[in-house]
């Protein structure tokens, strides 16, 4: 690979600043979360007591927790997590069984996703996707072809996974699970599988999941509003079509910042799943298009810091890291502009809820972490500068 | 900065599953990437093209535009006393997606607005969040039913239920006639949209009904509106007032004295009009029967029609005084010195007989109007002649609408031209067969004659103001021409003053203290082109006082029943104590006695 090594000399300099950019971005898309919330949550004041308040503390301290993560993922060498990556992944599926405990489990319209922890509500799911990327980074980085354990190392990852799946499909978390078996497929595609073995596993296990879905009474029948939308607008594709609403009826330039109609519950979650809507009926066609490319340059940056990664390893962790936020912004994205079935995705960064921004946060803190240890080739060398050798960001 | 949990590593040596992993991952990301450039064309689509189309849905589903009803204006008459106002009251609608436990609380709603047992409750859907359930609300009960609502709420946050407001109140106004039945043909009414249907209501509606104001609302999902997105709000723009010639105490004095002659001959119908013949203001227009126009569930639709404008009778010898006015305007008769044979009785022409209800012999001009002698203007219309006669019709304004009220379907009534006549119309139409005239025509050919000739349009809106009482617009008399000399007027007024007199036709229509100019008119009816025996129309039709007339008053009794039918018992009556209260009413002065004693005397 003359080529890349060639590419990699040329762009050392990028390089040294794509820490930096990560970071920025993750922080900006913050902040317009925030300024979102504030508006789409306004109207909790005019209802309700003033429910704003402990809306917005309860993200802010998610925030802080988010941020408090992302610095300890970023300092622990993810090779000290990869040795115990097996345990972690133990953890993680304890507490996705914690979930179906009851006292402990807190369910929401009949699916068990959630641990209550002193008035906050933890979705162990989230934490278990870096655990389970962690798990099958340390199986997969050094399978070996040929060898004669060659599938060993596929087949635990496909019992893993298969765990997972089956534990989320019975708690109805039907996007996770479709999210993790994502996940597996990545890993087999990074690990070296022939491609003649992708898409008939991927083809297989989209097929099983949307199978599932039919076979679930809930499920099935927001699958077929989907599938005939234009039918059923006050029934199940309901709040799909409000979404469009919300989006077309902001037009280009929006109908300003907190301004919003759809928000005056016509359009159900609109402080979750259902912000970007929101932000495009305030904001307008600039405000969703910056987001899109905000997200798409996080994406970028995210995967340039992996194919930068030290040893495989790294690559693995961070290019299964940033597919999982990837995926996820488009599967939102995907539901709310209508292009895929109603999935409850949240939107990273933005939408309101814990779990998931610690999730990307602490991604954001494995990238960083990948980033500070790149190879030095990859690096200005500093020694000429006269600088001490550090790792810096 | 070398953290304990942190040794950097050795980079590894690039082996070939790195690499390949390496391109594998810029190929996972060429896909992210490209699914973001499919959500941002998807974006584009969304809200720049189809923007249009989904501004239009939201607009449509957050937005409500509600109508402000403006006050309608007023109908006074010409003291301002009002005859048709509107007040202020209450239209309720029914939210059904907020209404909990629909089978209890539908059934309390039909107890408290005094419903029929599950009438309402057939009728509730829940999809439909405006079903208006009343309108014409009191306060009072817009009170109760804010009560309920309330009591309601209590109850179902209780309950756990989701307690949103179910009753929407809006104002709305309601039309009421002070007068009821007074005059309520004249003044009309409004139909089930609130325009006016017949009378003054339709004539003037465009002045009475006001601009109604809008407002734009946007609500939440709940129905509740959004008060920070309050859009457009115009304000409605209230009614006129229309100020009518009409006087409510004429009408009312004019009313009672045909509720008297009801009461006495208990006739078909009753037509009475009084008119200032000088400005030809209406002062009343009465008729029987009549309809209270504020109890619409007892109406009957063949009584709610203004007869006095567009029902054609057949005037019979009020009409003489066409003729009359003919035969002295071409000075052809002088009043006193041209004597006429009146044939004792019998005169045959074109092979028929002509009878009077008198035999009499050689008359003066005079004395056949006295008598109202059928030969004697039998022979005065031979002498006119038939284009005169029908000349002197048109001129007095028969055979055209007057025009005083538009949109009433006011009839013109029947006058042929001469070349439709049969040989025998010109003795027939000089004593009022053959044609037929509607009250208002003849009224106002009588006011002619009081004008001292000059033929007037009857009038009866007198002047409009907006709400804050500026004159926007003022009506006065017209004066449409001249139909015979003022010298004719005076010899005409002065045999009509000698049908008043003791030995005239209209002896008993004389009022104390007044000279009186009449006439009485005794008409038989036409059934199916034939006179018939024992139906009559019985009217008179004078003016006083006949030096200086005020006012013109007519009396059409139709069919009265009984023995009498004969004008001068039936009509002409009712004449004397109408005409003498009017006379009061308008502070006319009498010439000998105070119209106060002559009322003390008359009650002897």
């Amino acid at each position: 690979m003359q080529e890349l090594d060639l590419f990699y000399q040329k762009t050392k300099k990028i390089n040294q600043f794509s820490g930096y950019l990560l970071v920025a971005i993750a922080l900006t898309l913050l902040s317009i979360g925030i300024v979102a919330l504030f508006s789409a949550s306004g109207k909790f004041v005019l209802e309700k007591e003033s429910q704003i308040s402990s809306l917005m503390l309860r993200q802010f301290l998610w925030i802080a927790i988010g941020l408090f993560s992302c610095l300890i993922f970023s300092l622990i060498d993810y090779h000290k997590l990869l040795q115990l990556s097996s345990w972690l992944l133990i953890l993680g599926f304890f507490l996705l069984i914690l979930c179906f405990v009851p006292g402990i489990g807190h369910k929401v319209h009949g699916s068990s996703r959630w641990i209550s922890v002193g008035g906050f509500n933890v979705e162990p799911s989230e934490f278990s996707k870096i655990f389970i990327s962690l798990f099958f980074t340390r199986i997969l980085s050094n399978a070996k072809k040929k060898s004669l354990f060659y599938m060993s190392p596929f087949f635990t990852a496909f019992v893993t996974v298969g765990l997972f799946v089956s534990l989320l499909i019975i708690s109805g978390d039907l996007g996770s699970s479709l999210l993790y078996f994502m996940v597996f497929v990545l890993f087999l595609y990074l690990g070296g599988i022939s491609l003649k073995w992708i898409l008939p596993i991927l083809g297989s296990g989209i097929l099983f999941v949307f199978i599932v879905a039919l076979l679930m009474p809930e499920r099935r029948s927001r699958l077929l509003a989907f599938l005939a939308m234009d039918q059923d607008k006050e029934g199940k594709s309901y709040q799909v079509w409000q979404s469009l609403i919300a989006l077309g009826s902001g037009g280009i330039s929006g109908l300003g910042l907190g301004n919003s109609r759809q928000k005056m519950f016509y359009l159900p979650e609109s402080t979750t799943d259902f912000i970007f809507p929101i932000i495009g009926e305030e904001l307008g066609l600039w405000a969703t298009l910056l987001i899109v490319g905000l997200y798409l340059s996080f994406i970028l940056t995210a995967g340039w810091i992996s194919l930068f990664a030290p040893d495989k390893e790294g690559l693995m962790i961070g290019t299964s890291l940033t597919s999982l936020i990837g995926m996820q912004t488009l599967a939102n994205l995907g539901v709310v502009t209508g292009l895929l079935p109603n999935k409850g995705f949240p939107l990273p960064f933005i939408s309101y809820g814990g779990s998931n921004l610690v999730f990307c946060l602490m991604s954001v803190g494995l990238l960083l972490n990948i980033h500070r240890q790149r190879p030095p080739e990859f690096r200005i060398k500093v020694e000429e500068k006269g600088a001490q050798r550090s790792i810096n960001l | 900065m070398n953290s304990p949990l942190f040794q950097p590593v050795v980079p590894k040596k690039n082996n070939l599953s790195t690499d390949r992993a390496r391109s594998r991952a810029l190929v996972v990301f060429a896909f992210l990437s490209l699914g973001f450039t499919v959500i941002s064309l998807r974006l584009l689509q969304i809200q720049l093209f189809e923007h249009e189309k989904y501004l239009e849905l939201a607009t449509t589903v957050h937005t409500v535009r509600k109508v402000l009803p403006p006050k309608r204006g007023y109908i006074v008459d010409c003291k301002n006393v009002p005859l048709a106002q509107s007040f202020l009251t209450y239209k309720v609608r029914l939210d059904g997606m907020n209404v909990q436990e629909p089978a209890i609380t539908i059934q309390e709603l039909e107890e408290l607005l005094g419903l029929e047992k599950n009438s309402l409750l057939q009728n509730f859907r829940r999809m439909d969040r405006s079903y208006l359930l009343a309108k014409g609300l009191s306060e009072e009960k817009v009170q109760k039913l804010e009560a309920f609502e309330k009591e309601k709420l209590r109850q179902w946050k209780k309950k756990r239920l989701p307690a949103e407001h179910f009753l929407t109140f809006e104002e709305d106004y309601s039309r009421i006639y002070p007068c009821g039945r007074e005059a309520a043909p004249l003044i009309g009414y409004l139909d089930e949209n609130g325009k006016g249907a017949a009378g003054v209501e339709k004539a003037m509606n465009e002045w009475l009904e006001g601009t109604p104001g809008e407002e734009w609302i946007e609500k939440d999902v709940f129905g509740k509106e959004i008060a920070a997105y309050r859009g457009l709000e115009v304000k409605p723009v209230d009614g006129c007032n229309v100020s009518l010639t009409l006087d409510s105490v004429i009408q009312h004095i004019v009313e009672e004295g045909i509720d008297r002659v009801e009461k006495e001959f208990s006739p078909n119908g009753i037509m009475a009009i009084v008119m200032n013949p000088k400005t030809g203001e209406i002062l009343a227009m009465a008729q029987r029967p009549s309809f209270d126009p504020n109890r619409r569930e007892k109406w009957n639709i063949a009584f709610l029609k203004n007869k006095n404008l567009t029902d054609p009778v057949e005037p019979g010898s009020i009409f003489k005084i066409v003729t009359l006015s003919g035969v002295l305007e071409e000075k052809i008769f002088s009043l006193d010195n041209s004597p006429i044979n009146c044939e004792n009785g019998a005169f045959f022409y074109g092979g028929k007989p002509l009878h009077d209800s008198h035999p009499y012999g050689m008359l003066s001009v005079r004395e056949v109007v006295m008598k109202s002698s059928n030969i004697g203007f039998a022979k005065m219309g031979l002498e006119l002649g038939e284009n005169r006669l029908y000349h002197y019709a048109r001129a007095f304004g028969f055979g055209e609408p007057t025009g005083m009220l538009l949109g009433q379907g006011e009839s013109p009534g029947i006058l042929y031209p001469p070349r439709l006549w049969s040989k025998l119309s010109i003795t027939r139409i000089p004593m009022g067969q053959e044609i037929a005239v509607t009250p208002i025509q003849m009224i106002r050919a009588m006011a002619a004659i009081a004008n001292h000739g000059y033929l007037v349009k009857p009038m009866i809106i007198k002047d409009i103001r907006n709400p804050q009482g500026k004159i926007l617009r003022s009506f006065s008399p017209v004066i449409i021409r001249r139909v015979i000399s003022e010298r004719t007027a005076k010899l005409v007024t002065s045999a009509l003053v000698s049908v008043v007199s003791p030995k005239g036709t209209g002896a008993k229509a004389a009022i104390m203290g007044f000279t009186v100019a009449g006439k009485t008119g005794t008409a038989q009816k036409a059934v199916h082109g034939n006179y018939v025996k024992g139906k009559y129309i019985s009217s008179f039709i004078g003016f006083l006082p006949a030096e200086d007339p005020e006012f013109v008053l007519m009396i059409m009794v139709d069919e009265p029943h009984g023995t009498q039918y004969y004008a001068a018992s039936v009509a002409a009556p009712a004449f004397s104590y109408i005409g003498s209260e009017i006379a009061q009413a308008l502070n006319l002065t009498p010439k000998c006695v105070p119209a106060q004693a002559i009322r003390i005397e008359t009650e002897k």
